[in-house]
């Protein structure tokens, strides 16, 4: 509660204000950057490019936002776009993530665990994960890496819940299949 | 991040980057709404008219016609309708996914949701008369519908295997004098029996069910009220 509190606070201050914006951007760059990193975008030139756009384009939305959902879902779901409209302009595929780099992007143990049923390594998952198709990959990515839960993970998709559960599911068992 | 912040910061400033107001956002949302209203309420009026032609056309008739059921259906489906509720159903499902929160509910709860509300409004107004109303409205005011769709009008013009209609224009014993859809006069005949079951008027339309007897004649065993 506090959190969406803060947040819709740092929304008012930023609607008044837009230098009051540099709040919202320092405290949602790195959770984004992070994101677009896990989604495949690895070049750190490419992901501040992302991370521009994404901001710009909360701040020119800024008032479509309301407090049916968590802000974090609705910057999430401007990211996302603007993730797949960043591969899609540049025709490329989401890059993979290189094994050595950034050991906390990474899930918990207790996230692994509960994504493969079984102890596996953070080399063996990221290969893995590297291996889905996207849409496989982004509902892994922000469930078990993002921590969001199937109603987060609805609104910043914008899929209904069930679809979610659906494509979660068959992501664990085709992620199941290529690490077997 | 400090770099990102004041790069963003500094964009926003120089380019003179401002929120878009919030009426912009409340107004296509509304639209969406106002839309998916719109297209329900057609859809409504398209069952209306469906339940209408369906219960309208004398379907025992057919056997007249030399027409098993399955051709009949076929020749009788009123397809335009069931083409403007597909149409309808389309329009419906992209509005409302296009809604702030449209994206929470499937494709297929949607479509049931439209397809039930056009049911049971279409049925109201079915039963409140407006499809009747509206069919009739555009076969009067729109020339081609009516080739779009098939009427009892379409039904009831073959009286060489013993269907005829028609607006009567003389009563005398036993027999009175008809004028069909393409304003040819038929002189009708019958038995008293007959003649004595319907409340016959001159203006009056009928339908008559019997035989050609000679080339603008026609002897009837059976009268129906065309709006029965």
């Amino acid at each position: 509660m506090s959190e969406i509190i803060s947040d819709t606070i740092l929304i008012e201050n930023a609607r008044k204000d837009s230098n009051a914006y540099g709040a919202v951007i320092n405290k949602y760059a790195p959770i984004l950057g992070r994101y677009l990193y896990r989604l495949g975008c690895t070049n750190i030139q490419d992901r501040e490019d992302v991370l521009q756009e994404i901001f710009i384009k909360v701040y020119i939305n800024l008032n479509e936002y309301d407090t049916d959902l968590p802000f974090s879902s609705w910057i999430y779901r401007i990211a996302h776009n603007e993730a797949i409209s960043f591969f899609r302009k540049k025709n490329v595929r989401p890059q993979t993530i290189p094994v050595d780099e950034y050991e906390d992007l990474v899930p918990s143990t207790e996230n692994r665990y509960e994504l493969y049923d079984v102890q596996i390594s953070k080399e063996r998952l990221l290969a893995g994960l590297n291996q889905l198709d996207e849409k496989y990959r982004e509902v892994l990515v922000l469930q078990y890496f993002e921590e969001k839960n199937y109603e987060e993970i609805s609104d910043i998709l914008k899929k209904p819940p069930n679809t979610v559960a659906t494509l979660i599911r068959r992501a664990k068992e085709k992620l199941r299949v290529i690490l077997c | 991040m400090l770099d990102l912040n004041k790069k963003i910061l500094n964009t926003i400033e120089t380019n003179h980057i401002t929120p878009k107001p919030r009426w912009q956002f409340v107004l296509k949302n509304n639209t969406l709404w106002i839309l998916v209203g719109i297209a329900t309420l057609i859809g409504s009026f398209a069952f209306a008219v469906i339940l209408f032609i369906l219960t309208d056309n004398d379907w025992d008739i057919f056997r007249f016609l030399d027409k098993s059921i399955f051709e009949t259906i076929l020749i009788a489906a009123p397809y335009i309708w069931i083409a403007v509720l597909i149409l309808i159903l389309g329009i419906t499902e992209i509005s409302v996914i296009y809604t702030k929160s449209g994206y929470k509910y499937t494709k297929r709860f949607i479509a049931c949701v439209s397809i039930g509300i056009s049911i049971l409004f279409g049925t109201g107004l079915y039963i409140a008369g407006f499809g009747n109303i509206l069919h009739e409205k555009l076969i009067d005011q729109i020339p081609w519908y009516e080739n779009l769709v098939y009427t009892k009008q379409n039904e009831w013009y073959y009286p060489e295997k013993g269907l005829l209609s028609g607006t009567i224009t003389t009563l005398g014993d036993n027999t009175f004098t008809i004028q069909a859809p393409d304003k040819s006069i038929w002189v009708i005949t019958t038995d008293a029996e007959v003649f004595g079951e319907e409340d016959l008027s001159i203006g009056l339309p009928v339908k008559l069910v019997g035989e050609q007897t000679g080339q603008k004649t026609f002897e009837v065993d059976d009268i129906r009220l065309w709006n029965d």
